[in-house]
């Protein structure tokens, strides 16, 4: 195969017309939307709409706003498991009444939350494959009152599921 | 400098190897556009400091892998391949059947044979970039290479 050939065409590959500014203007968007630092008025206007809405939200559905949420429970998979399946398992934890959110890690995510914490950049470059390649996980919001030995037990019994860890246990 | 001269500054520099590169792995306008945005929105949030310029590009397109790799986890079974879009990428009637046969292989394929071929990386390099080792790379590049030619043949 003339590898010119192909080389050519994926480098004459460029963005269509407007795209960089596009780009550049959702970037810069993203970066002042997040990073803009409320006036002391815009906080004072802030605080107010949200105890109303706290206020009103909870008279009408009786809704306990105390109860709040907390990340308590992460799941990892059987080794090997193919996509579709985690998928099934993540399904299947959404339908537990007690919840609220389930967010995928996968492992590359797992293994540079560990090297940024516990590796240098030297220790790091001696690792030419992820030794935590089987390490990715659901990470689980859950009601704060939640019976957490039966949600383990439950989750626990999914195919597919190696192990529950339940924070403070 | 500024934010703003910064970024500008990166994707006028950058943004045509990221977004053909994100292009082929994705196989669509769309989903790489949103590639692009997400890297160069990490990349003012990073704001990371190189040494040398080969640094920079190597680290964009880490962060283009990584997320390519995401967005094919989460796209279910396969990415969304668009092949009639294709014909809008580029002019060439030949062109366009070769991109079309890459755009066709499967992601850890391309990857490697991107970095190698049209950026020119290293397989050291690359190697560290996707963190397979270097036997990986090679391995890779080379399945790559015979499945690119059944498919260029087939085009």
């Amino acid at each position: 195969m003339n590898e010119e050939k192909w080389t050519d065409a994926v480098q004459n590959i460029t963005m269509p017309q407007g795209m960089a500014e596009e780009v550049y203007h959702n970037c810069m968007n993203d970066y002042n939307r997040k990073s803009s630092k409320p006036t002391f008025n815009k906080w004072i206007a802030s605080a107010a709409a949200l105890l109303l809405f706290v206020v009103v939200f909870s008279s009408v559905t009786g809704f306990n706003v105390y109860a709040g949420v907390e990340e308590e429970v992460v799941i990892f998979f059987d080794e090997g498991i193919n996509p579709e399946k985690v998928e099934e398992i993540q399904e299947q934890i959404k339908r537990f009444p007690d919840v609220i959110s389930v967010k995928y890690v996968d492992s590359e995510e797992a293994w540079e939350d560990f090297a940024k914490k516990y590796l240098d950049e030297e220790l790091m470059s001696g690792f030419t494959e992820n030794p935590l390649k089987d390490s990715s996980n659901f990470k689980l919001k859950i009601k704060r009152d939640t019976d957490l030995k039966k949600l383990e037990s439950q989750i626990q019994a999914l195919d597919g599921v190696r192990k529950v860890n339940i924070k403070g246990e | 400098m500024n934010k703003d001269n910064n970024l500008e500054q990166t994707i006028q520099e950058y943004g045509n190897i990221i977004y053909r590169t994100s292009y082929v792995m994705v196989g669509n306008e769309h989903d790489a556009q949103d590639i692009m945005q997400e890297t160069f929105i990490r990349y003012m949030k990073k704001a990371p400091v190189f040494r040398e310029k080969e640094h920079e590009k190597a680290w964009l397109l880490t962060v283009v892998h990584n997320l390519c790799i995401d967005m094919l986890r989460f796209r279910k079974r396969h990415l969304y391949v668009n092949l009639d879009e294709v014909d809008t990428v580029s002019r060439a009637q030949d062109e366009n059947k070769v991109i079309k046969a890459i755009l066709l292989l499967p992601a850890k394929y391309k990857m490697v044979l991107l970095l190698y071929y049209v950026e020119g990386f290293k397989v050291s390099e690359i190697s560290r970039m996707i963190r397979i080792s270097e036997s990986a790379v090679k391995k890779r590049m080379q399945r790559g290479r015979e499945l690119l030619r059944v498919r260029m043949e087939d085009v």
